[in-house]
């Protein structure tokens, strides 16, 4: 047996309870007033609204606003050497030339350091060590925020007693020795310096290779193609407060000299790229070329001449911008007439270091 | 006008047209106050307890569905939009009277009035008193069933179920309501 009620009866049962209940008389006014109301109030709260939305907008950019780090205190630097310059198998950078398998060479090819693999390919590397890792866009360079890095007493301690890698300065970085946290010493850097500790580290031309003794991340080196006459220098030629090399790789086909600039990057010495040809100093076939390092202006300058008539000679500079290993023509060039009545004139190599 | 290739203007709602809204608007809300607000003071008077209250509700409803008249997509479906805002403030206040009710002190208890004497009171108050007994949702799906004559499928739109679900409350609400209402048959 089931007590469930039915339906109909169910729906006049429903009926007659609420059948009495008759609406307010005035239900219909107050309806009305409120509509009234609503809009009155619809604006107000739409611009308390709008108020409460701009306040939020502007708290927010307040709190986030984006600053710049190199005006700040203890800011860091990103500088060419983003990580621990070489680890145990890192890059070229080692307390000894020979000893990592995976030393990276230069963008040439060339002899490896004791590895008896043979030259690699051009732009090739050994096997990535940890240096690789590394952002590459870290090796860039700190070009717009160069000022801030030059950080007065935040002077950086040379590595460890055996110049072994991955001892990276003490002086202001926060984390010695964390990756893209070494800090040149000064902008730009002194010549000579290398690694931007503010120390002269010592660069030689020998068998085939050039090395830098560094004071601060052990030894590093590359492969140098030509017939070096030993002849190099050390120069801040992006003005990032460290140095690059610039090699003397030899006499030119048609006299003169050749030169190729090195930079210093996570993976050790690398060749820069991006020049049109070879770097040439000299006068040879009614041609004169030079070389001029602009450590202040943060650029090279190449300069290349024609004879216009006896002594005279129609000059083009053209200036280039070191960006991570990538010479860019900053598009600057200037033309002139000088006289060369002897010697080479402008067609030689001019600021940069112990090479002029 | 002169109109940029590949830009069209942005149409905006002239005054023009927001005085056409607002006309329709107005129109909109007498017509349904004239054909539907008695029923639907009685459907909320249903689902809660005080007539006051209820008509509260309802003229509450009536305002909020003017003021939305522009952006609703089928405004033959208004007394829908009407009913279910009805619902939806019903069960609101139930819930802040269920909060209010736990910090309330105890009712005096009813006493029957000379003039509330007959038959049909009594089996009202019943009915009334039976629902009210019911869950929530039975007690929605009885109402809407039963008082409103909504179809399944309207009163699982109203109250936001499923048509399955309409069928088990209903049919759960009839069983409940035979049971408490069986000494007055």
């Amino acid at each position: 047996m089931t007590n469930t009620i039915e339906p109909d009866e169910l729906r006049r049962l429903l009926a007659d309870a609420v059948g009495e209940i008759r609406p307010d008389p005035e239900a219909y006014q107050r309806i009305r007033d409120g509509v009234r109301r609503r809009r009155r109030l619809r604006v107000p709260a739409l611009a308390a609204g709008g108020v409460a939305l701009a306040g939020v907008a502007a708290l927010t950019y307040v709190l986030v606003k984006p600053g710049d780090p190199a005006g700040e205190p203890g800011a860091i630097i990103r500088p060419p050497i983003t990580a621990t310059a070489g680890g145990p198998s890192g890059g070229g950078v080692s307390g000894q030339p020979g000893g990592p398998s995976g030393g990276t060479t230069s963008n040439h090819g060339g002899p490896r350091p004791s590895t008896g693999t043979g030259g690699g390919g051009p732009g090739s590397s050994g096997s990535a060590g940890p240096g690789t890792a590394g952002p590459s866009g870290g090796s860039s360079g700190p070009h717009g925020t160069a000022p801030g890095g030059s950080t007065p007493g935040g002077r950086n301690e040379p590595g460890g007693p055996s110049g072994s890698t991955g001892t990276s300065g003490t002086g202001a970085s926060p984390n010695p020795g964390a990756p893209g946290q070494a800090r040149p010493n000064a902008i730009p850097a002194a010549a000579g310096d290398l690694d931007g500790d503010g120390r002269t580290d010592r660069v030689t031309v020998a068998d085939g290779r050039v090395t830098v003794a560094g004071t601060r991340f052990g030894t590093t080196y590359a492969a140098v193609s030509g017939d070096p006459s030993g002849a190099a220098a050390i120069v801040d030629v992006n003005r990032d407060g460290f140095g690059e090399v610039i090699v003397d790789t030899g006499a030119a086909a048609g006299g003169g000299r050749t030169y190729a600039v090195y930079t210093l990057t996570v993976d050790g010495l690398r060749l820069t790229t991006g020049l049109p040809g070879t770097l040439e100093t000299g006068i040879f076939g009614g041609r004169g070329y030079g070389l001029r390092c602009d450590s202040a202006g943060g650029r090279l300058i190449t300069v290349a001449g024609t004879a216009s008539g006896g002594q005279d000679y129609s000059v083009t500079s053209t200036s280039w911008r070191l960006d991570g290993t990538t010479f860019t023509s900053t598009g600057t060039t200037a033309a002139s007439t000088v006289a060369v009545p002897s010697g080479v004139g402008p067609f030689t190599v001019t600021d940069c270091g112990s090479l002029s | 006008m002169t109109v940029a290739e590949g830009w069209r203007p942005v149409p905006a709602r002239s005054d023009a047209a927001r005085s056409d809204v607002a006309r329709d608007a107005d129109a909109a809300l007498t017509a349904l106050y004239s054909e539907h607000y008695r029923s639907l003071v009685r459907l909320a008077a249903l689902l809660l307890d005080d007539t006051g209250l209820c008509e509260e509700i309802v003229q509450e409803s009536y305002i909020r569905v003017h003021a939305a008249w522009g952006r609703l997509e089928d405004r033959d479906k208004a007394l829908a939009y009407l009913r279910q805002t009805v619902v939806n403030m019903a069960r609101s206040t139930l819930r802040r009277r269920l909060v209010a009710l736990k910090h309330a002190p105890k009712p005096m208890p009813d006493a029957a009035s000379a003039e509330e004497g007959a038959y049909a009171h009594l089996e009202r108050a019943a009915v009334v008193k039976a629902l009210r007994e019911l869950p929530r949702r039975q007690r929605e799906a009885v109402v809407l069933r039963y008082y409103a004559d909504l179809t399944e499928a309207d009163a699982a739109a109203v109250m936001g179920c499923s048509i399955g679900s309409v069928k088990a409350y209903t049919s759960r609400g009839l069983a409940s309501l035979g049971t408490k209402l069986e000494g007055l048959r």
